[in-house]
């Protein structure tokens, strides 16, 4: 047996160093890959930062551009302006209007969705074409969807119009 | 040179010799793995340090990306993207007056619409449904040829049910518009 203690004694040290050896390998590749990634990340990040601050400048730039913009797009707080608009407008042609119905439609977009204001409209033929014609011109961003114009009596027309307006959502969506 | 010595015994010696050999072999592979690990040392801080270094900036750009005022900057271009690109579709030129007012233009004598429905489809396109009482065949005839020859009006034709009736006859006319 003593022939052999040599022998096992250098194979245990050969497996002891081994294993010391590739464990510090691994150890150390795996720093560097830790390290790497990281360097990817914090330039990924910094990429992502630069971008948003051309943008953030971008708004800055066209801020008075937007809120322009944003005037002719209906939200929850001035639905009722618009509502009043249509009567005000109504007032000027000499016809006489009722709500049937407001609803919000499908959402078809992220951050806006489509406004449908329904509203009876009664007048003579004239004075309802000039009120569909101020409808199709409405400040707001606005569509007539539908107009539906029958004679009731004594020479007047009644119709049932279907105004579109595209709203701002009230619960932005999560990002 | 003859070897004198017995078999057994050569064969021993042959035998320890080689075990001796690997040992030797082996212990030098032990050694060489030992001052490979020594040289890696250096290496292993240096890595250890580097990435614990590299981590932590991520860590300190991560949070001050986070502090920064343009958080929201690419979201809201988004919103503005989305709103004028929705804008333009919602850019329709006024058309009812224009239709209202050729209908009318062109109804003949002894032919009254009692309703008209107008339905835009797109800025310069749409539907048009009219229903009406005319006195005579005549009458709704000359009706539907002044349409038929009005160009932003398309599809005008007179279904054969209303000319059962010659006269008081009640029709209704579908056909499409077509803006210039």
């Amino acid at each position: 047996m003593s022939k052999f203690t040599s022998l096992i004694s250098a194979t245990l040290l050969l497996v002891g160093t081994a294993t010391l050896y590739t464990l510090f390998f691994f150890y150390i590749q795996g720093q560097i890959a830790i390290a790497a990634q990281a360097r990817l990340d914090a330039s990924g990040i910094e990429q992502q930062d630069q971008f948003q601050s051309s943008v953030a400048s971008l708004l800055r730039n066209t801020d008075a551009d937007r809120t322009e913009l944003s005037s002719y797009v209906s939200n929850d707080s001035n639905i009722v302006n618009v509502i009043q608009s249509i009567e005000d407008r109504a007032t000027l042609d000499h016809v006489t209007t009722k709500i049937i119905s407001v609803a919000v439609g499908a959402a078809k977009w992220k951050y806006h969705e489509p406004l449908t204001i329904t509203f009876s409209a009664e007048g003579t033929f004239s004075a309802l074409t000039a009120f569909a014609t101020d409808m199709e011109s409405f400040p707001q961003a606005s569509h007539l969807a539908k107009i539906n114009a029958q004679v009731s009596t004594n020479h007047l027309w009644t119709a049932t119009v279907t105004l579109e307006f595209l709203k701002e959502k009230a619960q932005p969506p999560t990002q | 040179m003859v070897n004198l010595l017995p078999t057994q015994l050569q064969k021993r010696l042959t035998m320890l010799y080689f075990v001796r050999l690997l040992s030797a072999f082996l212990l030098l592979l032990s050694v060489s793995f030992f001052i490979g690990a020594l040289f890696l040392i250096p290496a292993y801080f240096l890595a250890s340090s580097d990435a614990k270094v590299q981590t932590a900036a991520l860590s300190l750009t991560q949070e001050a990306v986070d502090k920064g005022e343009n958080g929201g900057a690419a979201g809201t271009l988004a919103f503005y993207t989305e709103r004028v690109s929705i804008l333009k579709d919602y850019v329709h030129q006024p058309v009812v007056a224009q239709i209202f007012s050729t209908l009318t233009g062109n109804l003949p004598k002894g032919v009254s619409f009692n309703n008209i429905i107008v339905t835009p489809q797109s800025n310069t396109t749409g539907a048009i449904t009219t229903a009406g009482v005319a006195d005579t065949r005549d009458s709704l005839l000359t009706l539907v040829r002044a349409l038929q020859g009005v160009s932003i009006f398309k599809g005008v034709s007179l279904p054969f049910s209303s000319l059962v009736s010659e006269t008081n006859i009640s029709f209704t006319l579908i056909f499409t518009y077509s803006l210039p």
